[in-house]
């Protein structure tokens, strides 16, 4: 079977019209899905492997806070947080509430790291000793903080919450180590 | 052959048609953010801000929001007004020397304003073009003893959306020469583009009051004094892109 070249020819034509449109539509639909993509939050946005498993993952988020702090990435630290999120300074009084200081919610943590913890410009923020707790889909963590040359042992509790396969910072409590 | 040709070629270039003209619908729009330009309604109008709650860099709570008042660095802060809704203000300047060499702001304009019912709110509008004049206020209030919890609160604009400030709320405990102190601080920051060059000046919005009842209540009292220079808001990419923000925005000025 022999084909005229002329057809040939309008069948090329035809093929990268019918790609053209396609690539557009692609682009179309692209388009209206971005936005309504929801961004990776917690540890979710660490890259770690799939079959990372609890303990693992809540130690990678600790670091990462601890790592992105240094770095001053304000937007991948409040990637970590979770929605209702809050950080209590304990006063170095654990058992008294009445005097704990509190930044409730996501734009009262942020403010407190551009404006209290980055100027600090720490050279090094490494939690180490952490002890983890696994409550269903909470954990607790205790942990000594090690930002520059302060080390408090204990004086950290993290509470973190899965979502979905993620887990999040929900709230730190810090200066929990009783005045000396 | 030639009818069919002409059929499915017409066919398809309907459909490409169709999907170009789709495509611009949805991103031309956008073309003169991504090709650095201002976006025509911020660059328009004049008594169209960005407010956030910081100046460093952007927050999720930054919004596009149309005012009643002047205020940027072109105006003079004195011309917002001392008479808004049920409020009624007098101008108390800073007597603290101390406060004006620490900060060294272009402009700085305080205010103690009262409603029929006896509150009073403390409005201070600070003016500058660099970071010197905006010492966050928490900062200020560690430095000088207070204790306070932060958080954020948004006003909701008669006009639609909703503009958000940090607030304090802050303690003094008392002590030999003083009794103990509660204030409820609310601030925001105020650009006149959304370049957000500090070089173009930056306008801090701070109320401060004493408590009346709980800290929701005083909030709610902030909330409706910054209701009285605010009519609208909304995301910056709704307000730029989106035509229902510059319909609300005329409507606002209509009234």
């Amino acid at each position: 079977m022999r084909l005229c070249s002329h057809c040939v020819s309008h069948r090329t034509q035809g093929l990268w019209l019918k790609a053209a449109a396609l690539l557009l539509l692609s682009v179309s639909l692209a388009a209206c899905a971005a936005p309504t993509a929801a961004p990776a939050s917690g540890s979710c946005t660490l890259a770690l492997a799939p079959d990372t498993g609890d303990e693992n993952a809540i130690t990678a988020v600790i670091d990462a806070e601890g790592q992105l702090v240094v770095a001053q990435k304000i937007d991948e630290l409040m990637a970590l947080w979770a929605d209702g999120g809050s950080v209590t300074n304990a006063k170095n009084t654990p058992d008294a509430v009445d005097d704990d200081q509190y930044w409730r919610d996501k734009d009262a943590i942020r403010h407190r790291y551009v404006r209290t913890v980055f100027p600090g410009a720490a050279g090094q923020a490494a939690p180490a000793d952490l002890q983890i707790t696994l409550e269903g889909e909470r954990a607790t963590v205790i942990a000594t903080t090690h930002i520059g040359t302060e080390i408090s042992p204990a004086g950290d509790r993290w509470t973190l919450i899965k979502q979905g396969n993620c887990w999040l910072l929900e709230n730190l409590t810090y200066n929990l180590e009783p005045r000396p | 052959m030639a009818s069919k040709f002409n059929k499915n070629t017409l066919a398809t270039i309907l459909v490409f048609t169709l999907l170009f003209v789709g495509l611009l619908a949805v991103y031309a729009p956008r073309l003169p953010a991504w090709l650095g330009g201002q976006s025509a309604l911020v660059a328009a109008d004049e008594l169209t801000y960005v407010s956030d709650l910081d100046f460093w860099q952007r927050t999720p709570r930054e919004r596009v929001v149309v005012a009643n008042s002047h205020f940027d660095l072109d105006h003079d802060l004195n011309t917002v007004p001392l008479n808004v809704g049920q409020w009624v203000g007098k101008d108390a300047p800073e007597t603290n020397q101390e406060v004006m060499i620490l900060l060294d702001p272009e402009q700085y304009v305080q205010r103690l304003y009262q409603d029929p019912a006896g509150h009073y709110v403390w409005l201070t509008m600070v003016g500058g073009r660099n970071s010197q004049p905006f010492h966050a206020p928490d900062i200020c209030y560690d430095a000088d003893g207070w204790q306070y919890n932060l958080g954020s609160h948004p006003t909701k604009l008669t006009g639609g959306g909703e503009l958000y400030g940090l607030y304090l709320d802050a303690t003094k405990p008392a002590t030999a020469e003083a009794a103990a102190q509660e204030h409820i601080v609310y601030y925001f920051y105020l650009f006149p583009n959304d370049n957000r060059d500090q070089r173009d000046g930056i306008v801090l919005f701070k109320l401060t009051t004493g408590k009346y009842g709980s800290v929701e209540e005083t909030l709610a009292l902030l909330e409706d004094f910054t209701r009285q220079f605010f009519d609208l808001a909304a995301p910056r990419q709704e307000a730029e892109f989106g035509h229902a923000f510059a319909e609300a925005a005329v409507a606002v000025r209509g009234q």
